[in-house]
């Protein structure tokens, strides 16, 4: 682990939402370093501040305070053109809930990408990897929310991110499902040495990681780091 | 109570409509735009005409506008009490009514006048003057009082001298009053087409000062009758008719064939017409657009309606849920809406008033009208909005609060599958299209009525342009119109036609008579033109020169259908003057025309009728108009003539006057269509923009640029305003078909043209709308909150 490169380097990062009595701290001071190709886990309950520290790390949100550097880059002095140019550089992004474009086509939604990429795999390959080959012209609506989250996995890979970013991937699959999702996960980015933070409450899942990161109330409560990444078969859900 | 309301206050639903006018305000304040300017149309047209009736009703009653009015040679004054005794006569004036000619300083030709005269000593009791300023001449002397426009246009103030011919005799008139008389709200010179201050005038003079210039002293040749309310008119008509005949009478006639009544009842249908149409329009196209809004509100909280279903929320309490939030827009398009109707009524009322002759002209309809409007606006929203919800609320609440399974695209999916050359925003947009064909069409045929109901509102300005065009291009095509003081022998001719200048010159023969097809008859000048006229011609459907029939009568089409008479009928003839010959003429031709209801006869065969000789009432000249102010001077100064009048000028303030009425009409209402179309396209790309956050989030996470993410949600309407275009212009036409069609009244067979200008215009003012709601868009893509935009479930 101490030999990877840092990928992001995060300080004192708080977010707060709202003002007055509004206010709410989602991340209290948020302190972590990334390496390049680690897979990172983020586990807590609910509201503690896991998806705000992955929206702000993607580029989808910015701190109230703190500093985020990606490759020795400020990300928080950037503007809104840079963070999309950012986002589409190098970073993918897999929600819970897809998100594919309805009207477009497995094999369409990953074009999708592959078309504003510079040196992206081609969108058959990707669905390949996530198992989906046969199924390329189907439309989101004739798939499994399986099929769809992978179809959503394979648009998110191919652009060959640097980072992925996947915020409870497999919150709405049931667990034989998930298994095979996480092992599509598991498997594009250890082909690609994708970086890769995935928030989830399944404790299930820790093993999978590199390390795990527990959130509480807006900041990491404890770091767990993982002798070797279990494979996705080997875990129980 | 207080604690009651409060709790009303803060019930849910309450607080989701709040939240739904505050979070959808754009939207809200769009519709309500379309509501308000359907409302104002409806307030300004309606309560103009409103309150133009009223004022004339008011007027006539207070100035004792006659009801008969019934010419005659000369009667003796004693003729006077026979007509009184006639049954349902309330009282009877008699005054003389005479032509004269003046001539003014500030105007190079000779200027008509029609002089009337008033008892000396006391006010008419009937057609009372209103006076402005000054009083009624003092007896015997030769003073006048003119009408207040005419002394506007020639500047002139009391004590002021007028020279005047009267009976060939110059006169030196002076000035001793300023009035307006509920006989001439409407005047106009005989022989012209349009009321001109400048060249003409009306007076009134003291009877005896009048009576000893034109020697009818002892007599009349004009009785005016107030008549009783249980008057039976054809009757009283028959009655003065028979009393007047062996006096010269040349037959009575009512109110409804007044000419200033006439020509204000025939605008009033006018009005009525377009008062009646446009506004409903408007609020159709508002109705249209609010059920647009609202079903699809209510599609993308299809969810949230489930729940609160499954909450036990009754579907009448969603219904009235959307009612409110709909009622919420139409209430601000109606307080809106009534208050532009109001100041635009009010412009509108103050133009008529220049237009018109009344003393005071307000906008004050009565608030019915705005009860009215607000009724309508009303009725359209619940239209709206019930058609809206009724799918979604039938809806169990358990298949409504389902997650919406992603679109299926697949049935019309493969739809571009294939085009290579397209890139997936494209086929997102062209997909998106298909997929949702009704919505597609919704908003394509939104636009398209936006468009089309400026193409509208546009045509009756168009169409009017177009009926002054054709008179004057290809009807009246004579330089100058010379009419003679007396009709004259045809020598005349000769004599302009060697003015140096002159280039072609055609007689013409006017002659004012009652053409009656069974009991319906119509007073109408018949103009008896020559065989292969040149200058002044009648036309056919395709506006090619034809011949009048060289034996019996042609009609133009309105007069035809005026009186009901049809090709190979046989009507009846009464000329009321010279001889006052009787004839039956059978129907030749029908020619359309585009002003007035005229009537032809071959010039010769209509001397031959009235047993005049060759003689001819004027000329129509054709000159090099680098003459023109020589010739001009040159007839002024001949005696035999009266008038002399340019087509130029009679064009050009033809349509100056169409301009300052109907023109600004139809600029209110184009201005109003036009913010109706950006109020359509801007909603229309707000709603989906509101429908499709998303997926515009999506892309934007996936790296898509705000400008590529544009490109698609943007482009789509893009395509779908490109498609309305062509869709509007068709619509337009038939609108405006319907408009002209409906306008065509006895007086003005209105032609359906749009001009390109109009098409121009509606076209650029939606693609204007387009661009700014795009750019309102773009902003909102801009500042779309990604994280937020993904959380919320579709
Ligand atoms: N847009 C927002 N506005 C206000 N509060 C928010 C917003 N987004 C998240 N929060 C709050 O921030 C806290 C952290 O949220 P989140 O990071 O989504 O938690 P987690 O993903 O760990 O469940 C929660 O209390 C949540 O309510
Ligand atoms: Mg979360």
């Amino acid at each position: 682990m101490l030999t990877r490169a840092i990928c992001f380097d995060v300080s004192g990062l708080t977010k707060v939402y709202g003002m007055g009595t509004a206010e709410v701290r989602a991340l209290r001071g948020v302190d972590v370093t990334i390496g390049e190709g680690e897979l990172i886990v983020l586990l807590g309950p609910s509201g503690s501040g896991k998806s705000t520290l992955l929206n702000i790390l993607g580029g989808l949100d910015s701190p109230t305070d703190g500093t985020v550097f990606f490759h020795g880059e400020n990300m928080t002095a950037m503007t809104d053109r840079q963070l999309t140019r950012f986002r589409r550089e190098n970073i993918g992004f897999v929600f819970q809930n897809y998100n594919l474009m309805p009207g477009l086509t497995a094999r369409e939604n990953v074009e999708l990408v592959t078309e504003i990429a510079t040196d992206p795999l081609p969108a058959d390959e990707a669905l390949d990897l996530v198992g989906l080959g046969e199924r390329v012209n189907h439309f989101p609506s004739e798939l499994s929310g399986g099929e769809q989250q992978r179809v959503a996995i394979a648009r998110a890979i191919a652009k060959r991110p640097a980072v992925l970013f996947c915020d409870e991937p497999t919150g709405a699959l049931d667990s034989k499902t998930s298994i095979k999702v996480l092992g599509a996960l598991n498997r594009v980015t250890k082909e690609m040495g994708t970086t890769m933070l995935m928030v989830t409450h399944h404790q299930g899942i820790a093993p999978l990681a590199d390390r795990v990161l527990h959130f509480r109330d807006g900041r990491i409560e404890k770091e767990i780091v993982n002798s070797e990444r279990a494979a996705p078969e080997d875990i129980r859900l | 109570m207080i604690r009651f309301a409060a709790m009303q206050m803060f019930r849910p639903l309450n607080r989701k409509l709040l939240r739904d006018i505050i979070g959808m305000w754009g939207q809200v304040i769009a519709v309500s735009l379309v509501v308000a300017c359907g409302v104002a149309v409806f307030v300004m047209m309606n309560g103009t005409l409103a309150s133009l009736q009223n004022t004339l009703a008011a007027y006539y009653d207070r100035y004792a506008m006659a009801d008969v009015w019934a010419p005659a040679r000369r009667a003796p004054l004693q003729t006077l009490d026979t007509l009184s005794k006639i049954e349902g006569v309330r009282s009877v004036e008699g005054r003389i009514s005479a032509a004269g000619v003046l001539d003014m300083p500030l105007e190079a030709e000779p200027v008509k006048a029609r002089i009337i005269s008033v008892p000396d000593g006391k006010a008419p009791a009937i057609n009372r003057l209103y006076m402005k300023a000054g009083q009624l001449p003092a007896r015997g002397l030769e003073q006048v009082v003119v009408a207040d426009d005419f002394a506007e246009a020639h500047r002139l103030r009391i004590g002021d001298k007028v020279s005047a011919t009267l009976y060939g005799v110059r006169r030196e008139l002076t000035v001793s009053g300023i009035a307006l008389a509920p006989e001439f709200i409407y005047s106009i010179a005989p022989g012209e087409m349009i009321p001109n201050a400048r060249r003409y005038a009306i007076m009134w003079m003291g009877y005896e000062a009048l009576a000893h210039a034109y020697n009818m002293d002892g007599a009349f040749n004009e009785a005016v009758l107030l008549l009783g309310p249980t008057a039976r008119v054809p009757d009283v008509l028959g009655r003065v008719d028979t009393i007047l005949d062996s006096f010269g009478g040349v037959g009575a006639y009512h109110r409804d064939d007044q000419l200033s009544d006439e020509f204000l009842q025939s605008e009033f249908t006018t009005l009525g017409t377009l008062g009646g149409m446009l506004p409903p329009i408007f609020l159709g196209v508002a109705a249209f657009l609010l059920n647009m809004v609202i079903t699809r509100i209510v599609e993308h909280e299809r969810e949230q309606i489930g729940l609160m279903k499954a909450f036990g929320y009754t579907s009448n309490a969603i219904v009235w849920h959307y009612l409110r939030f709909a009622g919420v827009i139409v209430g601000l398009g109606v307080l809106a809406g009534c208050y532009m109707g109001y100041s635009m009524g009010g412009g509108m009322a103050s133009i008529y008033q220049d237009f018109y002759k009344f003393p005071e002209l307000k906008f004050a309809p009565g608030s019915l009208i705005y009860v009215k409007a607000a009724g309508f606006a009303v009725l359209a929203a619940v239209l709206g909005v019930l058609l809206a919800v009724r799918k979604t609320i039938s809806l169990q609440p358990a298949v409504a609060m389902a997650p919406p399974a992603p679109t299926d695209y697949s049935k019309i999916g493969r739809i571009a599958a294939n085009a290579r050359w397209m890139d997936q925003g494209l086929r997102l947009i062209v997909r998106h299209i298909v997929r949702w064909p009704g919505r597609s069409a919704f908003t394509c045929l939104g636009v398209a009525m936006g468009m089309a109901i400026m193409i509208g509102a546009q045509s009756s300005r168009d169409a009017m342009n177009r009926m002054i065009d054709m008179q004057f291009e290809l009807v009246s095509r004579q330089d100058l119109t010379v009419v003679f003081t007396e009709k004259q022998n045809p020598a005349v001719l000769h004599e302009l036609a060697a003015i140096r200048g002159v280039l072609a010159s055609e007689p013409f023969l006017a002659a004012s008579a009652t053409i009656s097809y069974g009991h319906k008859s119509r007073h109408q000048g018949i103009t008896g033109v020559m065989q292969n006229a040149q200058l002044n011609v009648l036309l056919d459907q395709t506006d090619r020169v034809v011949n009048p029939a060289p034996r019996g009568i042609t009609l133009s089409a309105s007069l035809a259908d005026a009186i009901g008479a049809d090709l190979g009928d046989t009507v009846h003839v009464r000329f009321r003057e010279g001889e006052r010959k009787e004839v039956s003429q059978l129907v030749q031709k029908i020619v359309p025309t585009y002003l007035g209801t005229p009537a032809y006869m071959d010039v010769s065969a209509m001397q031959e009728i009235m047993q005049e000789g060759d003689r001819i009432s004027g000329a129509y000249l054709m000159v090099d108009t680098r003459w023109l102010d020589e010739i001009y001077s040159l007839l002024k100064d001949m005696p035999a003539v009266a008038a002399v009048s340019t087509n130029q000028t009679s064009r050009h303030s033809m349509k100056e006057t169409m301009d300052e009425t109907m023109g600004t009409m139809t600029f209110f209402n184009s201005v109003f269509a036009s913010l109706i179309a950006i109020g359509v396209v801007f909603s229309g790309a707000r709603i989906s923009f509101y429908e499709r956050q998303r997926e515009i989030a999506s892309l934007r996470v996936l790296g898509f640029t705000v400008a590529e993410v544009n490109a698609v949600l943007l482009g789509e309407l893009a395509v779908l305003t490109f498609l309305a275009l062509p869709l509007g212009a068709f619509i337009g036409y038939q609108l405006a078909l319907t408009i002209n069609t409906e306008m065509s009244s006895e007086l003005f067979r209105v032609p359906t043209v749009v001009s390109n200008w109009s098409f121009a215009y509606a076209a650029s003012m939606i693609l204007i709308a387009s661009i700014l709601s795009a750019a309102v868009i773009a902003q909102q893509v801009k500042k779309l909150d990604l994280v937020i935009a993904l959380k919320t479930r579709e």
